[in-house]
């Protein structure tokens, strides 16, 4: 068993059942409570409305008041709530116990899913199921019953890697920070040593987080990241989905699909899932204050004739998919112009009159205010600008992201005021051509290569994915596209159903158009739709088509929700497909179970690569230990846990640089290593090969781990490297040379090692 | 005690809290809970505040994420001025909170803003 321990407190304190069980005690008696309360609450308002109901010529006598207490009706509420949330902490606690028994160690390459057990899994279908009931039977008291599923939610898919790994999952976390620890060793950052530092603020906040609550290293919390991200995201996304819509049937389960879909694992210890929060956040405050007045979208529009004499058709719902092109270029057309086309002006020409239309869009009045709401409208823009400044200052693409949204709906003239895209473009043009000029100043260029170059893109973000790795990871490939292919097409149909509800109303024999086609949903669709932009245009490393899966997730979840809330035009089986039928029920309970299933693979299929032990980390502290600086560091594969610590001190660099990795570590090339190994140029080089690099070779390019033993033992043959550390997950190699700038070192300098040496932070 | 004395109040005692743990006492485990609680809601509930937005989930998120940003440009401010220090942006944060929940607690109980009208003069 190889739970891992509390961070925040010592080893030694976490030992024993009293503790174990501690969390557990906590947990059911807070639970509890929770119970009490809403029974205490459910019991107070039936008592005071039935108060309200009964007008009594003379007191109740005591039959009359024995009656009242049993009768159903005043008990079936509460039963059915506290029922609810006994399928909560069942769940909860199945869980909990069930994951004393994981052991990450025997996992293959499907990952997490294979060393699960399975009351873990029958605790999350229980869930599932609990939330499909509840959300069924909803009504004004069961919301917080909801949330408290949703919680629970999050607990047992976002906190289970933290509880069952060693140390802090995934390489990248590491060197992430190494930048905090760089930071706070050195009160700087270097924009011209790593890309990152030219957006230091996410290390400036975890670096004052770890310095000032007296942390030893941000690693100390990083395990959690991902739990606390998507605790975080909740409240935002709940706004945001209230915006769209006052059904919340159609709210807390775009939030439930939300949460059992986001499977691109961007919300790891990384500035790109805080900036996610900021990039929520700011759409909530925008769709909260700044909404255009809605009556500019509510005065009807006749639809044209030909719509008007198929109406019968069109109700018939197969005739309907014949008119939607038309229908759809319509709407756009007529949104279009409302959005733009106010501001454009049609008098001048030439540059005098791009100015005037420029003045006339910026004056263009917004609705109607009081004072008290246009000062807290300013406080709000105030506040979003400092968010947003947050963002610029931490992230270099998540900023264009919030851009590309706010610009799409103010072309819409959905949002106010109309010209927040060109202070938000100024402040990112500001950052990016002064602070980061470093970065600027060496990537612009292949920056702008790729740009819009769609091949590359494609390559990059799907074919390069989809093709390589052995038959374990294939099948994880697979499950990601059919796990985005059916959220995506859930929310096409959500959409459509949306839309093809509330496009059209009726008035006599004359069909109108309630504004638009697009009244009410276009800022959301846009919010989904516009990011797409920045897929054509970059491939980040093959990882854009990710960040666009994240930030269209929470307006696609939405519609997906919305297929189960919007009825079919079977007039036929309408009972059967009614926002509370059976048949809805039941197909809620089936997807949220196919679409769990699927985030299960899909999210942890990579696990076996990037779960890290103590052992591995034991062997990399060591390496900081005996290395001196300026030492080259060489390792086997990426999925090092290093770079945590002193990240300017070493220059770190895979065993063979460039592409063609694979085929050299399975042909057993040594004499490049030896070759880089004895450059002049450090004082001392080491080899470390572990775990983890063992598992990515295998899982995403095929390379069997016993290449790599072949390697080590034919650098050993050699004569020219020793071992001077291993231990079962890792082992590390010294280059044996005399060297001109000091003494030789040689292995007795190095006594072989196989002890505790945890870095700082991690207990 | 009235409503709109209860967040000054929290505001005012976690910022000496976190002040006394973070500059004088140990208590470290003490110490991880309440700066992380100071440095992640306080400053941004003191703003939020202002806002008067009657709406407790949009105050506590932006609470959260106004506190992230004044937390982060305050560091920030400093790294590129050349004067990077927790602790001296801890102080500054910590100045700043007081400072507003001084300035709310004067506009609180200040005349212009209770709205209370002066009693009409009695008809004769």
């Amino acid at each position: 068993m190889t739970t891992r321990q509390n961070l925040f407190f010592s080893a030694s304190a976490t030992n024993g059942w009293a503790n174990r069980l501690m969390p557990y005690l906590v947990g059911s008696v807070m639970l509890t409570l929770m119970i009490g309360v809403f029974i205490a609450r459910a019991k107070l308002s039936a008592s005071r409305r039935a108060i309200l109901r009964i007008h009594l010529p003379t007191p109740p006598t005591f039959g009359q008041i024995g009656r009242y207490i049993i009768s159903p009706d005043r008990w079936v509420e509460p039963v059915r709530m506290v029922l609810a949330v006994l399928i909560v902490i069942c769940s909860l606690v199945l869980w909990a116990f069930s994951l004393e028994w994981v052991d990450v160690r025997s996992m293959n390459n499907l990952g997490l899913v294979s060393v699960l057990p399975v009351p873990v899994y029958i605790a999350l279908v229980g869930l599932s199921l609990g939330f499909c009931l509840t959300l069924w039977g909803l009504d004004r008291t069961r919301a917080p019953v909801l949330l408290i599923y949703l919680l629970a939610l999050i607990i047992m898919l976002y906190a289970t890697p933290a509880l069952v790994e060693q140390a802090p999952r995934f390489p990248a976390t590491y060197w992430l920070a190494g930048h905090t620890e760089y930071l706070l060793t050195t009160g700087s950052v270097n924009p011209y040593f790593d890309a990152y530092f030219n957006w230091p603020g996410f290390f400036v906040l975890t670096g004052l987080l770890t310095k000032i609550t007296g942390l030893s290293s941000v690693l100390a919390f990083a395990p959690w990241a991902s739990f606390v991200y998507n605790l975080l995201y909740l409240g935002p996304m709940y706004m945001i989905f209230s915006a769209a819509t006052t059904d919340r049937r159609t709210i807390w389960l775009g939030l439930w699909f939300f949460y059992i879909t986001d499977w691109v694992w961007q919300d790891y210890f990384d500035p790109q899932g805080l900036n996610f929060f900021f990039y929520l956040v700011i759409f909530a405050i925008l769709l909260k204050a700044f909404k255009a007045s809605q009556s500019a979208f509510v005065e009807p529009v006749v639809v044209n004739e030909r719509v008007t004499q198929t109406l019968p058709t069109l109700r018939r719902g197969v005739h309907t998919l014949r008119l939607l092109p038309g229908m759809w270029t319509r709407a756009l057309v007529s949104d279009l112009r409302r959005g733009i086309m106010p501001y454009l002006g049609e008098h001048r020409s030439g540059f005098m009159g791009w100015l005037s239309r420029l003045r006339a869009w910026m004056a263009l009045s917004d609705a109607p205010m009081t004072r008290e709401q246009r000062r807290r409208q300013v406080a709000l823009l105030f506040a979003l600008l400092a968010i947003f400044a947050l963002s610029v200052f931490s992230h270099p693409i998540t900023p264009f992201f919030v851009l590309l949204g706010v610009t799409a709906r103010t072309l819409f003239g959905r949002i106010t005021p109309r010209w927040l895209q060109i202070l938000l473009a100024v402040m990112i043009i500001s950052w990016d051509f002064t602070a980061a000029t470093p970065y600027l100043g060496g990537h612009l260029r292949d920056d702008l290569a790729t740009f819009g170059n769609i091949k590359v893109v494609a390559s990059a973000n799907v074919t390069d994915r989809l093709s390589a790795g052995d038959p374990e990871h294939h099948f994880i490939s697979q499950m990601r596209v059919i796990a985005t292919a059916g959220i995506w097409g859930l929310a096409a149909l959500g959409a459509m159903l949306r839309w093809n509800r509330n496009a059209i109303w009726y008035n006599g024999d004359t069909a109108w158009g309630k504004g638009s086609l697009f009244a009410h949903d276009a800022p959301f669709v846009l919010l989904a739709v516009a990011p797409v932009i920045m897929v054509i245009a970059q491939p980040y490393g093959g990882e854009m088509a990710m960040r666009y899966y994240l930030f269209s997730l929470p307006m696609v979840a939405f519609f997906a929700a919305a297929a189960f809330r919007s009825r079919f035009e079977f007039k036929s089986f309408r009972w059967l497909v009614s926002a509370k039928g059976p048949a809805t029920v039941v197909g809620i309970a089936v997807t949220c179970l196919l679409l769990l299933a699927s985030f299960m693979f899909a999210r942890y299929g990579n696990e076996n690569a990037d779960y890290v032990t103590y052992n591995e980390l034991n062997a990399v502290s060591y390496l900081y230990n005996v290395a001196p600086p300026h030492s080259l560091l060489l390792q086997g594969w990426t999925g090092t846990p290093w770079r945590y610590q002193d990240l300017t001190k070493y220059t770190y660099s895979p065993l063979y640089p460039g592409s063609g990795q694979a085929a050299a570590i399975e042909a057993g090339d040594v004499q490049s290593i030896i070759d880089a190994a004895g450059s002049r140029d450090y004082p001392a080089a080491y080899v470390i090969i572990s775990r983890s690099q063992k598992a990515q070779a295998k899982m995403f390019y095929g390379v069997s781990p016993a290449a790599f033993d072949e390697l080590a033992t034919n650098l050993l043959n050699s004569g020219k490297f020793t071992v001077i550390y291993e231990n079962s997950d890792a082992e590390i190699l010294m280059y044996v040379h005399p060297h001109p700038h000091g003494r030789a070192r040689t292995p007795q300098d190095y006594p072989l090692q196989a002890g505790l040496m945890m870095p700082r932070g991690v207990s | 005690m009235p409503s709109r004395i209860v967040w000054p109040v929290v505001l005012g005692l976690s910022a000496l809290i976190a002040g006394v743990l973070t500059f004088s006492v140990g208590a470290p485990q003490a110490r991880v809970v309440v700066v992380l609680w100071f440095l992640l809601v306080c400053p941004g509930m003191m703003l939020v505040r202002f806002f008067r937005l009657r709406d407790p989930l949009f105050e506590w998120i932006l609470a959260i994420t106004l506190s992230m940003a004044l937390d982060t440009i305050t560091g920030g401010i400093l790294l590129y001025t050349g004067h990077w220090s927790p602790n001296g942006a801890f102080a500054i944060i910590l100045g700043l909170t007081v400072a507003g929940v001084f300035v709310q607690t004067l506009l609180e109980f200040s005349p212009w803003r209770s709205g209370a009208q002066p009693p009409l003069p009695a008809e004769a």
